[in-house]
This record gives C-alpha cells, structure tokens and sequence, in this order.
C-alpha cells in the first residue's frame, strides 16, 4: 500500500487523514503544517513517499509554492501528488506543476482512502 | 529760377551717396532729397510734392522736432545729432541716426540732414543713448518686459512694460538690481544660471523667475536671459525678456493639483487629504496659513490661525449670505496673526454646504480678481475629488471585507465539515470493532471541531459588526467603556488572583463605537488569561495626548506576563486567512479583531515591553484613538 505525506495546517485534519487511510493500509510516513516543514522534512526521509497530500492555504508557505519548490527539486515521477483547494483560480498553475489529483473539501476521507489505494493498482 | 552751378553740383553729388540725405528750409519744408532717400523710403517725387517732411515722423517723435524749433527760434543751440523712427511708405518703421548741419542752399538758409538707418546695427557698437532710445522704440506697446544689466548687475534699462508689471515707476528702481526684487525660491537659481553663463557653459537660457511686485505679491516670469558681449566677445552685460506666466502658472498648478488628487485612493488613506491639499493650495497662491473645517470639524490646519477664529461661526455666516466664495482685502486680521487678505470659498458635500477653504497672507491685496474664481473652482474640484476617493476606499474596504469572509467560510467551515463528515464516517465504518477510547477520541475531536466553528461564527458576527460600527462611528465615552470592560473581565477571572490598576482622567471622548469596550475586554482577557504569574497585575493609564496640532486618546495596558516575543508579534495582528490557525485554540484573534475595530476608528494599536529591551518581562499595548 501507499507511503503518504500529509501537508495540512489543521491538526484535525491530519489525524482523519491518519486514522482514515490506515483503514485501507497506507501508511502515513510523515506530517508537516506548511509547505516550508514540509520542504525540510521530506528531503530526510529514508524513501521518498508514495503519495503528498497537500492543501493549498496554509500559513507561512502555502499549497502553490509549495509545489513550485518539488517541482524544481524534480520528485520521483512515482509520487502522486493530490492538491486539496477550493480555489479554481490555482487549479491551471497546480496542473503544470505535477499535480495528480485534485480534492475538493468537504471530501469523504473513505473515498479518498480508496481513490489512493486505486492510483497505484492502476499504475501497478 | 535757375538753379545755381553750386546747387546742382551738390545735387548730384548727394544723389551719388548711398545713405538718404535732405534738404530743408529752417522751417522743416523739404527743398531737396536725394536718390538714395526716395529708395529708402519708397516715396516718389511726386508724393513728396503733397507730403511735408514731418508727415514721415514718427508720431511719437515729431515733439523733438517741435522742441528742437522752439530753441532755436528761441536763439538757443541744438545738438547736431538725433534718433529718429521714419515712416517709410508701406508702413514699416525704421530708427535712423540724423546729423544735421546748417547751409546756403540756393543762397538762402537750409539745413541738411544725413539720415542712417541704425534699424539692423549691432546693438552694443552703438553709444548708450541710442540703445535706450532703440529699446524704448521696439518695446513700447510689448507684453514683453525687458531688464538689461552689465556685468557688475547694475541696471542699465528697464522698459515700462516691466515697470507696469513690478509696479514701479522707473526712476524708483533704475538704481536697484533685479535681484532685489527675487522673491527667496529664485535666489540660488538665478545665482546659478548667472555662474554657468559667466564660466560659458550657457551663452543664453531660458527659467523661471519669482519676482515681487511692489504691493508684495509674487509673480512668476518666464524668463529667457542672454549675456551681451563686445566686439571682442568680452561679456559686457545681460539682458533678460520677461513675459508674465502667473495666471498661466496657476491655472496649470491647479490642473495638476487636482490631477494629483484624482489618484489620491492609492494611497488608501484620507486622513492626510485635506492636510496635503492645503498646503498645495497655499503654495499655489503663495499664502501663509490657511484651514480646511468640514463637517463641524477643522481637518487641516497649516500656519498661524487666530485662537479665537471660529469656523463654525464663519461658515454659518457665509451660507447665511448665500455666498460661495469671499475675498477679504483687507480685514485678514481676523483669521490670522498679522493676516491682510484671504479668500474662503464653501466646500459642498453631497450638494450641501458641509464647510470651507480658506488662505491668507500677510500681504496686503495678495489676491488678485482672478484667483479668487480659481480659488473657488478648486475648491469645488477637490471637494468632488474627496468624495469620489471617500467612496472608493469604502467600496475597497466593503471588497476586502467580503473577501475576508468569503475566506473564512469557504475554507474553515469547509475544514469543519470535512473533519466532522469524516469521523463520523469512521464512526459510522468500525463502530462494532472500535474501542471506547477511539470512539471517544473521535467524539472529542468532532465537538472541538464544531466548537471551532461557532468561533468562527462569532469572529464573523463581530466583523459584520465593525463593518456597520465603521459607517456610524460618533463619539463615545472611553473611560466609561474600559470601566465597564474592567468588571466584565473581573467577574469572569474570579478564580483567578487579579489586580488591575487604573489611572485615569474623568472622561475623554473619543471617536468610535460600542465595539470599544470589546476592545478593552479583548486586551484585558489576553493579559489575564495567558498570564503565568500567581497574581495577574494589569496597569492602566489613559491620557490625552497633542501629535501635530490634533488631540488623541491614549491608553496603555500593560501586564506583568511573560511577554511576546518580538518575531511573532506581528502574527498576533495579521489579518485573518483561510485556515487560520488562531481560529483553534480562540488565542490571538482576539488582537486582530481588536485591531481590525481600533482601526475602523482611524485609530491605532500597538504593542510595547513593559520593560524596555527585555520582552519577557510582560507587554503593554498601546491604543491611541481620535479625540472627539
């Protein structure tokens, strides 16, 4: 099953994602509240993860720099990124920057559980 | 009669000479001219058979020869040399030389007369009298005023256009140099430009000049300035031409002025508008005070006003008379210390007399008829300017306002319900397999969550607030207000060990609205609340303050905590974004809410350490409000 990174500023939010993808066996191999912990961090890991969740408006550096800053760090072309955002005025600039999925809240955390577990059957 | 030999000798000799010469009776009757003064000046023989010599004077001339006749019938002598302006036959003028010498023509009294055309000579090869003589010629009747010094700066010329515009005869300031009627702004100007000519890097140039006129009013000239030399280059003089660009000048100020002011909304701020505006205007019309009263209340202010000038009662007595503008002439005194004149010209609001504009000098008649009809077109120019911005920032605040919430409701109620929607649906997943504690964890998490939402439902009831407070400001008792707010936050930290000092004046009226005693309440919560101290000691210090001529209200609440830390104060007083952290745990937004209402009052909040230097020795934070 999937590695996830959660990047989400609410910590609510990020213990849903935990506890909602472990009910179909991913595995969350990091968290970070903005873009800027999530930059530091990800580098460190062991392995690069699966999948980065990230929502756009977070404080200090949100969803959008955030992916501008992988994108030049070139990611594996295996990490699925899903850009969770209400805003459809990011949606063109987030397409160009690798983004796979687009998540808009409020959103069934089942549903996204299946739809990561989905992502990589295909792509098996 | 037959002419002698001798006079058609002499005929012929003159008709051979290339300049114009004639003959005439000692009573100025033309007896003889020659060929060259028939070319010249393009009569016939036949039109001076009709023509007396005197018909080809210049009218303004034709005195010297009148004066010349009287001495000499008088037995007087004469000089033998004179200027002259000819009328030659299509009209056209020309100043010539005339020598004149007495002779036998056809054995009987003459004179002859050599006439030169001096018209095209190089003016500085002439003597001194022919050049003033030739400038009073070309320049009488000119819009152009003319004012020639040597190189030492005496004057030497001033035409009369000059003298009219500075209002001085000439033999009142032909001893004085021009730079003894620079008004101060044209000092080290023109002392530069005269430098750079000197030294040759500028042979001739063109600037502006201030002079002041005689009654003490300054006028601007458009001055092109060129050096005279000899003929062997040497610099002997200046002369400048000037042409008065005043009603031009500040017809052209006013249009920028008010172009300014169109753009003025960048600058998002309208507290300083009328402040610049007026002393703009004084500029333009080179006052020395003035005041701007809107409304009931003086919104600018520049220069030395009278204490006991009341605006309110001027106003009414202009709107009594109907009047749109007035100029004074003379009885400035009553608005300012050694004022002669002023004009004050009504603002209007909404098509309604709301207050007026008002400049005054020290010098007597400053203003002339046409500044005061320009004086009363801006005033009603900018009053339109004022209120299109007034409307503008208003209608930005209403979009920034909208977008705030919009923010807040499509993100963080959004969270809300993605939060609740999925523990719920966890719940509802494995709620045969959970265990109590994760029921229970999830359960907590979701009341958070929905408590988190009714925060964000009050923060979004307390901005709707301000947005309507914003429009109906007033005055409001601030001491009455932090009072009540006191023992509000008392009786809610009763558990707590909590002193709160006071010091404070009886009352101060202040420009704001109910929401200040959320303000008060807002600081006075933080400080107790996220005071680690045993005994919370809150001291409070209100005082009136002057910045600028304008009265404030300050009060400054400080704590004995254990500070904020300078990096993360800013944070404390940022606006809201989606998502915002500070909706979490209820901490800080009670401070960007304070701020957001303490600036919809035109007022100000800051923080400060209680001890200088060392932030962790509590803070205190500064509220500075309009008095009112």
């Amino acid at each position: 099953m999937a590695k996830v990174y959660i990047i989400d500023d609410e910590e609510t939010i990020q213990y849903l994602y935990k506890e909602g993808l472990a009910l179909e066996g991913h595995e969350i191999v990091g968290t970070a509240y903005n873009g800027h912990q999530a930059l530091q961090e990800i580098g460190n890991l062991p392995n690069y993860p699966d999948v980065i969740i990230i929502d756009h408006r977070m404080p200090i550096k949100n969803g959008l720099d955030t992916l501008k800053e992988m994108y030049f760090q070139e990611l594996p072309k295996k990490t699925k990124i899903l850009f969770i955002t209400a805003d459809p005025t990011v949606r063109e600039e987030a397409s160009k920057l690798g983004v796979s999925q687009f998540i808009q809240k409020p959103f069934s955390i089942l549903k996204l559980a299946k739809m990561i577990t989905q992502l990589f059957l295909y792509e098996k | 009669m037959n002419e002698s030999p001798e006079s058609l000798a002499l005929k012929t000799a003159l008709d051979m000479l290339p300049g114009a010469v004639f003959i005439t009776r000692q009573s100025y009757d033309m007896v003889f001219a020659n060929k060259a003064f028939y070319e010249i000046s393009g009569y016939s023989t036949s039109d001076m058979e009709t023509k007396h010599i005197m018909d080809l004077v210049h009218e303004e001339d034709k005195p010297i020869f009148f004066e010349r006749q009287k001495i000499l019938e008088g037995g007087g002598k004469v000089p033998a040399e004179l200027q002259i302006r000819i009328i030659h036959k299509d009209g056209s003028v020309s100043l010539v030389f005339v020598k004149v010498n007495d002779i036998t023509f056809d054995e009987k009294p003459a004179r002859i007369w050599y006439a030169h055309n001096i018209s095209s000579e190089a003016l500085m090869h002439q003597p001194p009298e022919l050049v003033r003589s030739l400038l009073d010629a070309i320049s009488i009747g000119s819009e152009l005023g003319f004012w020639v010094d040597d190189i030492k700066g005496n004057t030497i010329y001033i035409n009369d256009k000059m003298c009219e515009v500075l209002g001085y005869p000439f033999d009142e300031i032909k001893t004085k140099s021009i730079t003894d009627f620079f008004h101060p702004s044209s000092r080290d100007m023109y002392h530069q430009i005269s430098r750079d000519r000197i030294e040759g890097h500028k042979g001739s140039s063109s600037y502006e000049l201030i002079l002041i006129n005689k009654e003490g009013r300054p006028i601007t000239f458009s001055v092109v300035g060129t050096l005279l030399h000899d003929q062997n280059q040497n610099v002997i003089g200046s002369v400048g031409f000037f042409t008065n660009i005043e009603p031009t000048k500040k017809l052209s100020l006013i249009v920028s002025t008010l172009n300014k002011y169109a753009l003025y909304s960048k600058y998002r701020d309208l507290s300083l508008f009328w402040q610049r505006v007026l002393v703009d205007v004084i500029d333009i019309f080179s006052a020395d005070c003035g005041l701007v009263f809107i409304d009931g209340d003086v919104v600018a202010k520049n220069g030395e006003i009278n204490e006991d000038f009341s605006p309110q009662d001027m106003l009414e007595e202009l709107t009594k008379e109907g009047n749109l503008v007035m100029h004074y002439q003379e009885e400035g005194s009553k608005f300012s210390k050694n004022g002669k004149s002023a004009i004050i010209s009504i603002l209007h609001l909404n098509n309604l007399p709301a207050g007026f504009m008002m400049i005054c000098s020290k010098v007597r008649n400053l203003f002339l008829p046409g500044d005061v009809d320009l004086f009363l077109t801006f005033g009603n120019q900018i009053t339109l300017n004022y209120e299109h911005q007034f409307l503008y920032i208003e209608s930005e605040l209403e979009r920034q306002f909208a977008s705030v919430l919009l923010d807040i409701l499509s993100h963080d109620f959004l969270n809300t319900n993605t939060s609740v929607q999925g523990y719920l649906e966890l719940l509802d997943q494995n709620l045969e397999n959970m265990d109590t504690e994760k029921i229970r964890d999830y359960l907590t998490r979701s009341i958070s969550v929905v408590d988190r939402g009714e925060r964000i439902l009050e923060t979004i009831q307390q901005l709707l607030k301000i947005q309507q407070e914003r429009k109906s400001k007033g005055s409001v008792p601030a001491i009455a207000m932090l009072e009540n707010a006191i023992e509000t936050q008392q009786n809610l930290f009763q558990d707590r060990k909590v002193e709160i000092k006071t010091k404070t004046p009886q009352s101060i009226p202040v420009i704001g609205g109910d929401l200040l005693q959320t303000v008060f309440e807002n600081i006075i919560n933080n400080a107790i609340k996220h005071n680690k101290s045993e005994k919370a000691i809150i001291e409070i210090s209100c005082q009136p303050l002057e910045i600028d001529n304008q009265a404030f209200f300050e009060c400054r609440i400080a704590d004995n905590g254990s500070g904020i830390p300078e990096e993360i104060r800013d944070t404390f007083f940022r606006p809201l974004s989606r998502g915002d952290s500070r909706f979490h745990e209820g901490t800080g937004l009670g401070l960007y809410i304070s701020k957001t209402i303490v600036e919809s009052y035109n007022g100000e909040i800051r923080f400060e350490n209680r001890v200088a230097d060392d932030p962790s020795k509590g803070t205190v934070v500064v509220i500075t409000l309009l008095e009112g």
